[in-house]
């Protein structure tokens, strides 16, 4: 096949296939076609009006595939920008064959990299939506994600379904199973609240492997059941007040999500599933995902990852690594006396011995762009010593509690704190005492080792 | 609750979209190769099938054949991926009855077509006049739940197919906005049986199975 300005198309893969056509890898990888099925003048007219205000919109830097080419007839689709090495969410979701649950998680990154991507796909449409724009279609085939298990990129395809927010367009496309009621039932068009349906079902699923609607009666009953569950009709499977639609299926709820978590999916499940507004933005989504991913662990023995709140690991049962905790907070300024002032945050970090944690600027700058910028790395060693290798462009500080001494760390260089032979605990400042920035605070060891 | 979940933990499979191959295994079958291309189609059918990747649909496979002198449960209905083919041979009448009267059977029996399933699709294919009484148990198998719903689709393959075994074909179908499909030349039987693969597969994607959706596959 042939694209419109007459460059060859050679397809070479099928990266995914849904109910309004499929998309393949083409040209090596570095680009991908979406063909739709739809063939009809008015499919044409509407896809050729679609790419052309695609192009016309400022996407800056975020993880969207740009649209670069209509295909020639009789084809109907278009040529996309695609990154190489990566597949649908979807394989994520559920294993193929008869395996084994808890051991599949694991291999396919655990707890920790699903919700590192999950808060990457949150942010993505947050940047979307803060452009005044909705994603239209939402679904784990959609959302493409690094297939190396130690790199975590997420890239939104499909962008013919991008709208503008608030537009009501009854001839939305919904992908069963993932679209917010309302849209399914055609009573209203896509927007930045029915995106966040459908991320809210993508999350939930992804993290607990079992569908929030689809219940055990669900389950086992007729698929108009089914229908009748994806509409709203019927309540999610951990309602508050109405077990009529439990599932046995799937993770602890409680092992895979923070209270947060659960909190912002019943949002969206109760309430929201009426009421679009009473929904979680994914921007809340977006927070909620990366504080969990912050405080979960790495099991040495399984290599399994969890929420460090736990007693034992919940995947094999084996004691938790030694880990430093830090709390996260954000220097206002300083007081009269020159002490400097503190807003409290519910926020901290896990720093696991011998594992990098890396800080990023989402939690060192509290910046929304760019938030995977590597800030500062650090490694607590066997012998509780911590290391700060200081990864930004600017110097970073270390201060004792309570008037200790205070040293800077250069960019590029390191330093090494004693940080458990002293009772007091010390603080990581990323930016200078007169202006406002965040601080880490390492005030208690989590755990020592049995040794 | 502290501890392990990993022994508890389960996963919700997929919902089964049932495709039963309805296969005229009659000694004419044999001539002019019309066998061969049946069994390489459908292979090739059941091999698309087990490629597809849906997460809310999976499509199972079963044969059906009918020769000799009975219907004959050829592949039972598994998921496409676990069906290692085994090709039909052709030899003796043509029992189409009796294989109406199996396919109900099967349909209704919730241990091969779970109460979950998706409505299933039923592909009949066929070189000539049935043998044996096919009406009654057509009648039959059209007044069960399952083989009323089902998308009953269906082929007539090679030269000796006259009126009389069209009229068959469409009586089975019983939907006037489905054609029975005609593939005079055997080579033209590869092709039918995409539009079937296309069929099916579009209809997992989606996970709409109604007629209306089918409309459109259907010019």
């Amino acid at each position: 096949m042939r694209t419109e300005d007459d460059q060859a198309v050679e397809l070479t893969r099928r990266i995914g296939a849904g109910g309004q056509g499929e998309v393949w890898e083409a040209g090596g990888g570095r680009i991908a076609v979406k063909l739709l099925h739809s063939r009809d003048q008015r499919a044409a007219e509407r896809l050729a009006t679609q790419l052309r205000t695609l192009r016309l919109l400022d996407l800056g830097d975020l993880p969207v595939a740009r649209p670069l080419a209509l295909l020639r007839p009789p084809n109907l689709g278009y040529t996309m920008v695609m990154l190489a090495d990566m597949v649908a969410l979807r394989h994520l979701f559920a294993p193929a064959g008869r395996t084994a649950l808890v051991p599949w998680y694991t291999e396919t990154g655990g707890l920790r990299r699903r919700l590192r991507l999950l808060g990457r796909t949150a942010s993505a449409l947050a940047g979307l939506h803060g452009r005044g724009l909705c994603y239209g279609d939402p679904s784990p085939v959609n959302v493409m994600v690094s297939e190396p298990l130690d790199y975590e990129q997420v890239y939104l395809i499909d962008v013919d379904n991008v709208a503008v927010t608030s537009e009501v367009r009854g001839s939305a496309y919904a992908t069963r199973g993932y679209a917010a009621p309302e849209v399914l039932a055609g009573r209203l068009g896509v927007s930045s609240l029915s995106d966040a349906f459908s991320f809210a079902v993508m999350a939930f699923e992804l993290l607990t492997v079992v569908h929030p609607f689809v219940g055990d009666k669900v389950y086992d009953g007729e698929p108009e059941l089914e229908d009748k569950a994806f509409a709203g009709d019927l309540p999610w499977i951990e309602h508050s007040t109405d077990a009529s639609n439990r599932s046995r299926f799937g993770l602890a709820r409680d092992v895979v999500l923070t209270s947060g978590l659960r909190t912002l999916a019943a949002r969206a499940f109760e309430a929201g599933v009426a009421d679009p507004t009473a929904r979680p933005t994914v921007a809340e989504w977006r927070t909620k995902l990366y504080e969990a991913a912050d405080l979960t662990l790495a099991c040495p023995d399984c290599h399994g990852t969890y929420l460090g709140s736990r007693a034992t690991c919940p995947w094999c049962g084996v004691a938790p690594p030694p880990a430093l905790f830090a709390q996260v907070l954000t220097q206002v300024g300083l007081e009269a006396a020159g002490k400097p002032m503190f807003a409290e945050s519910r926020q901290a970090l896990l720093v696991q011995r011998q594992v990098v944690t890396l800080v990023s600027a989402r939690t060192a700058a509290a910046a929304a762009d760019e938030s995977e910028q590597p800030i500062v790395d650090l490694w607590y060693d066997q012998n509780d010593l911590l290391t700060v290798t200081n990864r930004w462009d600017r110097p970073v500080w270390l201060v004792g509690v309570s008037g200790g001494p205070r040293m800077a760390i250069a960019v590029g260089h390191d330093a090494t704190i004693p940080l458990l032979n002293r009772r007091s605990g010390w603080e990581l400042h990323f930016g200078p005492a007169h202006e406002p920035h965040r601080v880490l605070r390492f005030n208690r060891l989590v755990r020592r080792d049995n040794r | 609750m502290d501890g392990s979940t990993s022994d508890q933990a389960m996963f919700q499979r997929p919902r089964p979209l049932p495709v039963l191959i309805l296969a005229d295994v009659s000694g004419s079958m044999a001539n002019d190769g019309k066998i061969d291309v049946l069994n390489r189609s459908v292979a090739t059918m059941i091999r698309t099938f087990a490629a597809e990747d849906s997460l809310r649909g999976e499509i199972w496979a079963g044969v059906v054949t009918f020769g000799g002198s009975g219907a004959t449960l050829h592949h039972p209905l598994v998921p496409a991926a676990d069906v290692r083919w085994d090709d039909m041979r052709a030899s003796g009448r043509t029992p189409l009855g009796a294989a109406f009267d199996l396919v109900a059977a099967l349909l209704a029996d919730e241990s091969v077509v779970p109460r979950r399933a998706f409505r299933p699709t039923v592909v009949l294919v066929s070189d000539g006049v049935p043998t044996d009484e096919w009406r009654a148990a057509l009648s039959r198998l059209l007044t069960t739940d399952k083989g009323g719903q089902a998308l009953r689709l269906a082929v007539g393959v090679g030269q000796d197919m006259d009126a009389e075994a069209f009229d068959v074909l469409d009586h089975f179908i019983a939907n006037p906005q489905v054609k029975v499909g005609r593939a005079e030349d055997v080579h033209e039987l590869p092709r039918y049986f995409d539009w079937v693969t296309a069929t099916v597969t579009t209809q997992v994607r989606s996970g709409r199975v109604t007629n209306d959706d089918l409309l459109d596959f259907m010019n």
